[in-house]
């Protein structure tokens, strides 16, 4: 599953993968696609990815320097729904939804709209719960080289999105593991860069998470701990909906 | 998540932490203000300011404080040097053990506002069923002391200080606020200059803030209200001390409530602002087209405060009143609706306190408040430092509050029946 960073909500969305095409411009002894079908493999694999219809993942959020905490719920559903409520104490609740057609929000700033351009994209590339065919959602994806990630040796992959702005993917070079992304998030309100790092993977019936992911948008450091996912449970369409008001 | 905090932070006077902090504690609580300001300042220059070359003389300062009262000043004293609003270290003690504890909500207030009029200490506002009215406080009152304590020099030293000068009504509004606050239960006995310049020793109760407790991550417990009133002539009257969430529903309510209204006025005098994009729903209730209030700028980033029109609309005329109190999240939605053409301003100018801020704990328990950015107005206008002008400007004088009491209302609503000509310019 790829990580998203509209308004920072479907960040409880779980592992990056891959299953890409690419020319690399460096020379290398790896390409950005073999790069990101090892990525794939890492967490799981094809098989095991198709295998997942429904999910529904529960974690919590807070930011400590400000003293912010709340919780994050999302539900997806193959092959390309997918609802995040996020709520913040004393903010409230964001809801965010796609069902394949319509993508939408609904919180107390901006009320309910309709999403399209660059932020239904990213809606759309964050819908599936597995995305293996990037040709879907990506019109490039360049390998950059290797670089230092702390002690670790990670293969640093650029994917541009049919609309949107470039992001970095960085991968373990040991385990293929997505470690870091950066990028940035554009949206209705302008274009925030981002960093978000991601640890603490675990097996989850044959998928390997992130259990812990940590997001910095200015000063401020969102993490996102992991706390139940539930796999295969029934999950109404309805929730995918754009509500009426 | 960009959220804009307030000036709240001003309006929170409590005593110096009771116990003193490690040196080593200090030292590491001013490394943290000095890289955080470092990292996250809007401007990369700093506004001319060397940022480096302060933290070496302000940490000597750290070290050397003999008490937290010492230590405190020295925090402080770096974040001035910026010469920007939002930035302040605010004592633990502010918080207490608990929200009883905390001085913001623990004490009482006599229901005054004060502030400068023709250079004096004056009563600007009475709380309706308030003990000042019911005591006989009126407006136009000029204050010279608290429980025999003359506050000519809590003023004097306001007025010296070269500091940020625009917020010189803030502070003086904030410092004679907390002069008449105290433990609830305990009168105030204040004394003033009534309308015919007779001195008035009127004894007070102190009661608290009507409201609901609100929290938001590190800002203080506050007290949140809303007051929502037809106003005889049929104009709907709005005003909240404060902009928290959990206050947005009522506020929207009230805004619909007057949908026949022949006018609505948000009066933001005295609201010091608070979460910056609930600005942008209450601006969503007056604007017939997707619109903005203005942008603000980061380091790296911006975010626009886009706003899009949300049913039911209100179509009417609208006064947002202001004064130098009116701060922050106040000061961009005031400004905004004003270049829209969705609003008139009535009163004075504004704080002109307009960075978006975060408040973050420190390892000593204070807590810090730094800018991350600049806001300006769609057209481009830097409200930091300048604020929001009105359009119908009205020069509080002592002749006219004794005789009109809030002659600023007065002229709010006499400009939204059609009794005086809008001023060029403004679309409605």
């Amino acid at each position: 599953m790829k990580a998203s960073f509209r308004n920072l909500a479907l960040l409880s969305l779980l592992l990056s993968v891959a299953g890409s095409w690419a020319q690399s411009p460096v020379q290398a002894d790896i390409t950005a696609e073999q790069v990101l079908d090892k990525a794939i493999e890492a967490s799981g694999g094809k098989a095991t990815i198709s295998k997942i219809k429904t999910a529904v993942l529960k974690a919590t959020m807070e930011a400590p320097m400000q003293g912010l905490k709340g919780s994050v719920v999302t539900y997806v559903k193959a092959p390309n729904k997918i609802r995040v409520e996020t709520d913040i104490d004393g903010l409230g609740k964001t809801i965010q939804g796609f069902d394949g057609k319509v993508a939408w929000a609904n919180d107390p700033i901006q009320g309910l709209r309709k999403l399209e351009g660059a932020e239904k994209a990213a809606m759309a590339r964050n819908s599936s719960i597995v995305s293996t065919d990037w040709k879907q959602f990506y019109s490039k994806a360049v390998y950059i080289g290797k670089e230092k990630f702390g002690d670790k040796d990670v293969h640093v992959v650029e994917l541009t999105p049919k609309e949107g702005k470039p992001m970095r993917q960085y991968f373990d070079a040991e385990t293929f593991l997505l470690l870091k992304q950066t990028g940035v998030q554009a949206g209705a309100m302008g274009e925030m860069p981002f960093e978000a790092f991601f640890s603490d993977y675990k097996e989850f019936e044959g998928l390997k998470l992130a259990m812990k992911q940590v997001v910095k948008v200015g000063p401020i450091e969102l993490q996102i701990t992991m706390k139940e996912i539930k796999q295969g449970v029934p999950v109404d369409d309805k929730l995918f909906a754009m509500p009426a008001k | 998540m960009k959220k804009l905090l307030s000036l709240a932070a001003l309006s929170v006077l409590g005593a110096l932490a009771r116990a003193d902090v490690p040196v080593e504690t200090r030292l590491q609580s001013f490394d943290t203000v000095w890289s955080r300001v470092n990292e996250y300042y809007f401007d990369p220059r700093f506004g001319g300011v060397d940022w480096s070359k302060l933290k070496d003389r302000y940490r000597a300062k750290v070290q050397e404080a003999r008490n937290d009262a010492e230590y405190l000043e020295a925090l402080n004293g770096l974040l001035h040097e910026l010469g920007a609003s939002h930035f302040g270290v605010i004592p633990s003690s502010a918080y207490g053990a608990g929200a009883a504890a905390s001085t913001t909500l623990a004490d009482g207030e006599p229901g005054l506002r004060i502030g400068l009029v023709e250079g004096r200490p004056t009563v600007v506002g009475v709380e309706p069923g308030s003990p000042a009215e019911k005591a006989g406080v009126r407006a136009g009152w000029i204050l010279v002391s608290v429980d025999s304590r003359p506050v000519a020099p809590i003023v004097r030293a306001i007025l010296q200080d070269p500091a940020q000068r625009n917020l010189v009504p803030l502070k003086i509004a904030s410092a004679l606020r907390a002069a008449l606050s105290g433990p609830v239960g305990k009168p105030v006995a204040a004394t003033f200059y009534d309308g015919s310049y007779r001195t008035v020793t009127v004894t007070m109760d102190r009661v608290p803030s009507p409201g609901q407790v609100v929290r938001f991550g590190e800002l203080p417990p506050l007290r949140a209200r809303v007051e929502a009133k037809r106003l005889p002539g049929g104009v709907g009257y709005i005003r909240f001390n404060i902009f928290m969430m959990p206050l947005l529903e009522a506020i929207k309510n009230a805004i619909d409530s007057f949908r026949d209204a022949q006018g609505i006025i948000l009066d933001l005098r005295g609201n010091p602002g608070g979460v910056g994009a609930m600005a942008i729903p209450i601006a969503a209730k007056f604007v017939e087209r997707p619109a903005q209030l203005g942008t603000m700028r980061m380091r790296t980033g911006q975010t626009r405060f886009s706003v899009n029109p949300q049913p039911p609309l209100y179509r009417g005329p609208v006064a947002v009143l202001i004064d130098g109190t009116s701060a922050s999240t106040s000061e961009i939605l005031a400004a905004g609706l004003q270049e829209l053409g969705a609003a008139r301003l009535v009163g004075e100018k504004t704080a002109g306190a307009v960075l978006p801020s975060v408040i973050e704990r420190l390892p000593c328990g204070n807590r810090l408040q730094f800018a991350f950015a600049d806001f300006r107005t769609p057209k481009g206008v830097l409200l930091e430092g300048r604020g929001a002008i009105p359009d119908v400007p009205v020069q509080l004088t002592r002749e006219a509050l004794l005789r009109d009491g809030d002659v600023v209302l007065h002229r709010a609503v006499r400009l939204l029946l059609g009794n005086q000509p809008a001023p060029s310019g403004v679309k409605r």
